[in-house]
């Protein structure tokens, strides 16, 4: 193999898949990234065999062929390369690469390409097209809300529940619920109705890299599922097990709906979370809603916040506990000026949702709090 | 100011309060720990069952061979804690400066008492009056500057020993002890010391600090100072409880990891219900283990959320357990801890989609323990705990 390029792409390509690279030490070839040099493009792949990562950029290939490389001593050393012409050479007798910048020379030890696990080609039960755009809003709108702890795994990934064509991405750590719909483009016939678990970890690497336009292919099987575009490909597995009937847990009724202006909401919100329990991190609310007004207050060891909001109120008067965190991650992520909360009670879900649209839902458990 | 630190320790403590309840054990042998021929030690030995030779932390196998006609009792840990807290309360009423090291062991600094209730010796001689008179119950009082010398002091005349160590004395009543008698030194150290013909703690205070710290590393300047009669730990009251937790130390090294599992599921059950008895949960779960070796590690793991749960300790220690053990090297000791404790009260309650309820938890176990108290200890166990009773 011996290839013509610049830092930027090598710079790309590793930044690309550096988050597939093993961190575990069980098997030495998976902390290296495979570099596969074919028709004018260089091939950049990694995987600890729970997520794998490819993509490519453009090159001048003198001859093709593969190699590994040590990924932390690679991606260390392109960032300090000088911005010039750079070829690397892959030597077989020395199973190392001959990297050459000026008339600078540096030799790197790697392993034999053919060594490299395969990412494969998965055939897929189901394929999809869905926006990019679309999907990493998706993401961002609901990852925040899966499970860090894992003694139920499935509750660390996201839930992609498919009805025909509609994409329902759903988050929860048990304490709060993330509720995204879509409509996707199916690429077959067939009648869907699928439910896959994917590790918040892959699609976070999902909305990191895909800077592409052009639509995202997911396909896969029960174990595996694939996203790609022209340049990139995640594969990933997917979690075992059965995600809970998310449908059932919301109201269908309520008793007393809000309208309050999400960034007053979230300032006020703030500053009541200031003063968070030194004991276990979080910070308590308690809302009370009457007449046309919205008090918050919080205290604790440090001190205390109480602040009056006007909002517009139907219903009952409320008294209602949240962790503040909860309420927060929701309105970080929401653009619109307008919020509503529904509420069934003071120990039952508030629903959060925007004004103006329908297309995504959460749900807040309240907390019962000690007087 | 000179110090007057006195040491309460109870005689016979358990056994002492079996016998005062139960008029048929009075004068007789009694073996507190568990059946005559268990698999566990002895906590305590009635006086009259010392005399077979019969220690604590001896086999119950073997006492029961030294003495086959004493009576074996499992301890009732809820009747000794009651009794152990109505005796703080008499020690709190002459000082604030109470530290209970134990159920049946305290230490008070009764520095400037005096004029409130006399010298240290009386307010020795008026503690253990009231433990007689209003629990009938004996205890033995060492009167010393610190809390080592008070500690060697009430060891002195048991049972029922009052002994004052002044400073001067440290030559006549403190240097003729085996070494064996100070703070960490234990058998192991003993030998070692012997080895260099340290044998009494005087032999201890004129050792050089630098021999001994070769023989016991940091710890040789620390066991120096003591034999010497310095010792300048102050008596501290009872905090509130950081931690709560059990461990057993096992008379036969073992490497089963099915034995092991259900000692761990009994210390989560004892763990568990001192938490709800005083109220507190916890976030971190503790796993101690210590190997044949005497390597001891101590493992843990912090949850999302408080917990006085048996069955969440017990999941957590198993968990922490089956991580860390490989089965190959046998165990002496296995504890559990929990840490990070708050009052069960000042918890708030986050509501919970998708899980088993909580609340019919809370109750289960309310019952459960209102039975355990009520009848005695296990008269509702886990059923895999049974094997252990036959």
């Amino acid at each position: 193999m011996k290839i013509i390029t610049t830092k930027e792409n090598l710079l790309y390509g590793i930044q690309t898949v550096q988050k597939a690279i093993s961190t575990k030490n069980t098997i030495p070839i998976l902390s290296g990234i495979l570099l596969k040099a074919k028709d004018n493009r260089l091939f950049f792949s990694a995987t600890d065999l729970e997520i794998g990562i490819q993509c490519s950029v453009p090159v001048q290939t003198l001859s093709e062929g593969e190699v590994v490389l040590p990924a932390r001593y690679f991606s260390e050393l392109v960032r300090k390369l000088p911005e010039t012409k750079i070829t690397l050479e892959y030597i077989p007798e020395n199973i190392e690469v001959k990297i050459n910048y000026g008339d600078a020379e540096v030799n790197l030890k790697g392993w034999p390409g053919e060594e490299f696990p395969v990412i494969p080609e998965l055939e897929g039960d189901y394929s999809f097209e869905i926006q990019p755009i679309l999907l990493k809003n998706m993401i961002k709108q609901t990852i925040f809300a899966v499970s860090i702890d894992d003694t139920r795994p499935i509750f660390t990934g996201a839930l992609f529940h498919i009805e025909e064509d509609i994409l329902n991405l759903v988050t929860t750590d048990t304490h709060r619920l993330a509720w995204r719909k879509a409509k996707i483009n199916l690429l077959n016939e067939n009648k869907y109705d699928l439910n896959l678990i994917i590790p918040s970890k892959t699609l976070n690497e999902l909305a990191r890299i895909i800077k592409e336009d052009e639509p995202i292919l997911v396909k896969g099987d029960q174990n595996q599922i694939s996203f790609q575009t022209n340049e990139t490909r995640i594969i990933s597995r997917l979690i075992e097990g059965k995600f809970p009937n998310y449908k059932q847990v919301i109201p269908n009724n309520y008793n007393g709906l809000i309208r309050v202006k999400t960034k007053t909401l979230q300032s006020t919100l703030e500053r009541a979370s200031l003063f968070v329990n030194e004991k276990d991190g979080t910070s308590i609310v308690k809302l009370v809603i009457k007449d046309q007004t919205l008090n918050i207050s919080s205290k604790s060891d440090v001190g205390k916040v109480d602040e009056n909001i006007p909002i517009f109120f139907e219903g009952q008067e409320i008294e209602i506990s949240f962790n503040a965190k909860y309420l927060l991650d929701v309105l970080k992520i929401i653009e619109e000026e307008d919020l509503i909360i529904n509420l069934t009670g003071s120990l039952s879900p508030a629903i959060l949702q925007t004004a103006n649209h329908d297309n995504f839902i959460y749900l807040i458990l309240p907390l019962r709090t000690s007087a | 100011m000179k110090r007057k630190i006195i040491h309460v320790d109870m005689d016979a403590f358990y056994a002492a309060v079996e016998q005062r309840d139960n008029p048929e054990l009075q004068g007789k042998p009694v073996v507190i720990g568990g059946r005559a021929k268990s698999r566990g030690v002895v906590s305590t030995a009635s006086y009259e069952a010392r005399k077979f030779g019969i220690r604590s932390a001896m086999p119950l196998i073997e006492a029961y061979h030294r003495c086959p006609q004493a009576i074996f009792l499992p301890p009732n840990l809820v009747k000794y804690r009651w009794v152990s807290q109505q005796i703080m309360e008499i020690f709190s009423e002459f000082t604030p400066l109470v530290e209970a090291i134990s159920l049946d062991e305290a230490f008070l600094d009764v520095t400037g008492t005096e004029r409130l209730f006399g010298e240290a010796v009386v307010i020795a001689k008026r503690i253990k009056k009231r433990i007689k008179d209003e629990l009938n119950l004996t205890c033995s009082i060492g009167i010393a500057p610190n809390k080592f010398l008070a500690k060697l002091a009430s060891d002195l005349e048991k049972p029922d020993g009052l002994v004052v160590i002044t400073e001067d004395d440290i030559q006549s009543k403190v240097w003729p002890l085996p070494v064996g008698k100070v703070w960490g030194v234990g058998y192991k150290t003993a030998q070692r010391l012997e080895e260099f013909n340290i044998k009494t703690i005087g032999d201890l205070a004129g050792t050089h600090v630098d021999l001994l710290a070769r023989i016991l590393g940091n710890w040789g300047l620390e066991a120096h100072k003591l034999a010497n009669g310095i010792d300048n730990r102050p008596v501290l009251p009872e905090r509130e409880a950081h931690s709560i937790g059990h461990e057993m130390t096992f008379d036969v090294d073992i490497s089963d990891k099915e034995i092991l599992t259900r000692i761990l599921l009994e210390l989560s059950q004892n763990v568990g219900f001192r938490l709800r008895r005083a109220g507190l949960k916890g976030r971190t779960i503790v796993l101690k283990l210590r190997f044949a070796d005497f390597k001891t590690i101590t493992r843990n793991h912090t949850r999302l959320e408080e917990t006085n749960f048996d069955d969440v300790i017990f999941e957590e220690s198993l968990n922490l357990f089956q991580s860390n053990y490989s089965g190959q090297e046998s165990l002496r000791l296995i504890g559990v801890t929990v840490t990070g404790l708050v009052k069960e009260n000042e918890v708030s309650k986050q509501f919970t989609l998708f899980s088993d309820n909580d609340d019919k938890f809370e109750e289960l176990y309310k019952t459960l323990d209102q039975i355990n108290i009520k009848y005695g200890k296990n008269t509702i166990i886990r059923a895999s705990l049974l094997n252990d009773e036959k």
